[in-house]
């Protein structure tokens, strides 16, 4: 049926998508959990935040109540331009209310170095 | 499907390392002497959801086409082909998070992705924390049990 064409989306905390990181590449395909902070109807651009780091997600593709407060995740392809904010093009996305973010996170960091020693 | 074999809780990138094996056939193993299995638990979002699937390929399915999905778990995609229509009733949507376990296919096409044949698929998306929970059984399955018999 699908030949891979799409990439799976690396699970990655806000905070660490920093420049420095091996994820912030134009096209690289991230999955993201945050609270929506901002969300203009007209551009269906949206901004997400986790601690201190946000990310603009582009959410066009994807057909959700958008709640500010509420918690999303969603998987897509970073689009980065010179002098444009990074934004993530959202494929899919889902509502996540109810997460506990701080237990997610360390998870997330306890997989990762799972994943490096084994 | 040997039910036998217990269903491995494994991540796809874990499973794209498996070794086939001959006995039973259509089995693998973790790694050289390894943990043997047919089966495997894997958790994830639906990417990608075909409900009018013409699959000319599939000649033994007798029964009217059925929904295909793309499952991602973090460490790589891998496609779901439900083992009858007894999932067909439900309203599966992009997005969901769910568990699925099933018999582990890998094509020997390399430009295919290897599937899952379920048997069981449950939507996780009420609960949340879920995903993280399901991260750390992973890996204490791993260390625990499927890990120290590669070693041995």
């Amino acid at each position: 049926m699908a030949s891979p064409v799409i990439s799976s989306g690396a699970l990655i905390i806000l905070e660490d998508l920093k420049p420095s990181s091996p994820h912030y590449q134009d096209g690289a395909s991230l999955r993201v959990t945050g609270k929506l902070e901002e969300y203009n109807v007209e551009t269906a651009v949206a901004v997400i935040a986790d601690g201190n780091a946000t990310l603009k997600i582009d959410t066009q593709y994807v057909m959700l109540q958008y709640r500010l407060g509420s918690i999303y995740q969603f998987i897509g392809e970073l689009r980065l331009e010179s002098d444009i904010e990074p934004i993530l093009k959202a494929r899919v996305g889902s509502n996540v209310d109810g997460i506990d973010l701080n237990l997610y996170r360390q998870s997330l960091k306890l997989l990762k170095e799972f994943q490096l020693s084994n | 499907m040997d039910f036998n074999l217990a269903a491995l809780k494994l991540m796809v990138a874990q499973l794209k390392e498996a070794i086939p094996h001959h006995t039973p056939p259509s089995s693998f193993t973790l790694g050289s002497g390894g943990v043997l299995f047919q089966r495997a638990w894997l958790q994830g979002l639906l990417i990608s959801i075909d409900n009018n699937n013409d699959n000319d390929n599939d000649k033994d399915n007798a029964t009217t086409s059925l929904p295909r999905f793309l499952l991602d778990d973090g460490t790589g995609i891998i496609e779901l082909v439900p083992i009858n229509n007894q999932f067909s009733q439900i309203n599966w949507q992009l997005g969901m998070y769910v568990m699925v376990v099933g018999c582990y296919v890998n094509r020997s096409d390399e430009h295919e992705l290897p599937f899952i044949r379920i048997h069981k698929i449950v939507d996780l998306s009420a609960f949340p924390d879920r995903e993280a929970m399901w991260y750390l059984e992973v890996i204490e399955a791993y260390r625990m049990f499927y890990g120290p018999c590669i070693e041995e």
